[in-house]
């Protein structure tokens, strides 16, 4: 179905479409835009013009470890949660067993459970227990919240999987080890590094359970930006926010034109 | 013996797929595995490739015995229905797969790779990914693969099934001239009769888990072991009798109000009563007049189809029969006319009711 653009139906969609994508871009442009201005204080449409924030962002040393300790979970965090994710989707995908939909259902369902009741539950049950210490402990409650967006995302990926593929593989003399590495992995690959890339995300900016779990020494970047807005909201906490939303621009273009250039 | 397959069962639950088959396969020689669709021709297949194990029974390859060997312990080349490329290879990297997993040395992986590539015509497509590629060609892809292993036999799963008809009969000519200039002892699945027919050097018409009639396509055309396996392969009409009378000169059959019918004793089982007749439509001569052994009908429908016309002949009983002439001798008949169909006792096959 084709709408013409100019007839008054066509004219209110365009004007809905770009009212929807103001309200989802506009905030962030703002965050970005504002600490620009030569102000002590935030103001949108900022007033001057200066780079004086930005710098300061930079400048900070708790921000720049915040970030290096936020990418390092979120790195670990990804990695682990995309492998046990991988695992358990090929499980439910491949084998039909007794609880099958339970266990499904089971694994899904952190996505339901409000984080501040696993925030609490966890560090209760760490305290109590003296497993782990530090970071470790804030990596394994992201594993917990992440590994179902990567059975999410892989789980349709698998089952869509044609399964004669791995057969062949195994017909020419490949292992069914060989078959899953050589086979399987690199033909659900794009599945896969989507549910890599949402675990990252997802942990890198999860405030809560950061709040609670992180360790006191090494706060993850959310926690920090979280505790100097509840200070006073500074221009140099926008020009963090602002850093990161232009980091995001700049790895989105750059998978763009990597993806397109593989294709070609 | 190169291949040879031991009374084979499987059975899935309660129900028996594939029942106490047993064949075997000299160098070289390729049979087809005919049946419907559940007869048992692909679980057979697929016990051969080692995905599915047998209930019983034993598969051996060149005497040995490989029934609980897993897959990719086998020696054989598999070539799917649906050609399983690999989408994330190059047609040359699907080819090298194979060569990769025995440890083959780069040097004699390119010759053999190119050979293949010569040999089903894939020069020019060697750096394409599957997508990017024909039906045809996949297919073609999909047999260098099984080929370029050398493997003890060639599997191969209604490969024909996703082409078009036009180049279904060229690429199994094709494949056919291939296997017999490797030599390659193969065995190939299909519900199609006339592809199985065109290629095969024996033919196994399955039904129902068992081989109903293993033989040469003449010999499973002319001469069908069962009924099954007259109405599978080609056209055959059917007339019930019963035996009336047994002498010297032959048997006879009283078909009902049809008229009767004396075949060489031969055709008849010993204490066979009640029989169906089979004659093919070909094998019925139309006259105008009486002839020796005719019956009498009227013509309902003549199909002209330029080589050859179809007629068919409606029996006072109500049955009806196909008889096939050529096109150029249909002329005389007319829809309402009446016809006398006879049937030669050499060309009948008489079946126990």
């Amino acid at each position: 179905m084709t709408i013409d653009p100019r007839s008054p139906f066509g004219l209110l969609l365009t004007a809905i479409c770009i009212i929807a994508f103001a309200y989802l871009i506009l905030p962030i442009l703002v965050v970005v835009v504002a600490p620009l201005g030569d102000t002590g204080y935030l103001a949108f449409p900022p007033k001057g013009f200066t780079l004086r924030w930005y710098a300061a962002a930079l400048d900070d040393t708790r921000y720049l470890s915040g970030f290096l300790t936020s990418l390092q979970i979120g790195g670990a965090v990804a990695l682990l949660s995309t492998i046990i994710g991988v695992l358990a989707a090929y499980g439910l995908s491949r084998y039909d067993f007794p609880g099958r939909s339970l266990i499904e259902a089971l694994f899904l369902s952190p996505l339901i459970l409000p984080t501040l009741v696993l925030a609490v539950s966890l560090s209760l049950f760490f305290t109590r227990t003296g497993l782990l210490t530090g970071t470790g402990r804030l990596v394994l409650a992201h594993i917990i919240v992440c590994t179902p967006y990567v059975i999410r995302v892989t789980l349709p990926v698998l089952r869509r999987f044609d399964r004669t593929l791995e057969e062949a593989a195994q017909n020419l003399g490949a292992s069914p080890i060989q078959s899953f590495f050589l086979i399987l992995l690199p033909v659900i690959k794009t599945g896969i590094i989507a549910g890599c890339v949402m675990a990252f995300i997802t942990s890198f900016d999860e405030v809560v359970l950061a709040l609670f779990l992180a360790s006191p020494g090494e706060p993850t970047l959310p926690v920090i930006i979280y505790s100097a807005v509840q200070l006073g909201f500074e221009p140099t906490v926008a020009a963090v926010s602002g850093l990161l939303v232009i980091l995001t621009c700049v790895f989105m273009v750059l998978y763009q034109i990597l993806g397109v250039a593989r294709q070609d | 013996m190169e291949i040879e397959l031991r009374n084979l069962a499987k059975s899935f639950g309660a129900t028996k797929v594939v029942n106490d088959l047993s064949f075997s396969l000299e160098k070289g020689e390729m049979i087809a595995l005919l049946g419907p669709s559940g007869c048992g021709k692909t679980t057979t297949l697929r016990m051969m490739a080692g995905f599915i194990g047998p209930t019983s029974g034993a598969i051996l390859v060149r005497g040995q015995d490989v029934t609980r060997l897993p897959p990719h312990k086998r020696d054989s080349g598999l070539v799917f229905q649906n050609y399983a490329l690999f989408p994330h290879m190059t047609v040359t990297e699907n080819i090298a797969f194979g060569l990769n997993r025995r440890g083959i040395p780069r040097e004699e992986q390119k010759a053999r790779i190119a050979g293949m590539v010569e040999k089903l015509k894939l020069k020019g497509l060697e750096q394409r990914y599957p997508k990017q590629l024909s039906g045809g060609q996949q297919q073609r892809v999909a047999v260098a693969r099984a080929l370029v292993i050398n493997p003890a036999i060639l599997l191969l799963d209604e490969p024909f099934s996703n082409l078009d008809a036009k180049l279904r009969e060229s690429t199994g000519i094709e494949l056919r001239r291939i296997q017999r200039e490797l030599g390659l002892t193969s065995i190939f699945v299909t519900h199609d009769q006339t592809e199985a027919m065109a290629i095969a050097d024996k033919i196994a018409v399955m039904n129902g888990g068992v081989i109903e009639q293993l033989g040469s396509a003449s010999e499973i055309y002319e001469t069908p072991a069962t009924r099954f396996v007259a109405e599978f392969i080609g056209k055959a009409n059917f007339l019930t009798g019963s035996v009336v009378d047994r002498s010297a000169s032959g048997v006879r059959i009283d078909l009902s109000s049809a008229g009767a019918l004396v075949v060489p004793e031969s055709k008849v089982g010993r204490d066979a009563r009640h029989v169906e007749v089979m004659i093919r439509p070909e094998n019925v001569v139309l006259t105008a007049d009486p002839a020796l052994q005719s019956l009498q009908g009227v013509v309902d429908v003549i199909s002209y189809q330029g080589a050859t016309a179809h007629a068919i002949i409606r029996l006072p009983s109500g049955l009806t029969l196909t008889a096939e002439c050529k096109g150029r001798e249909a002329g005389w008949m007319s829809p309402g006319g009446k016809v006398f169909a006879s049937l030669q006792p050499e060309s009948v096959t008489v079946f126990r009711h």
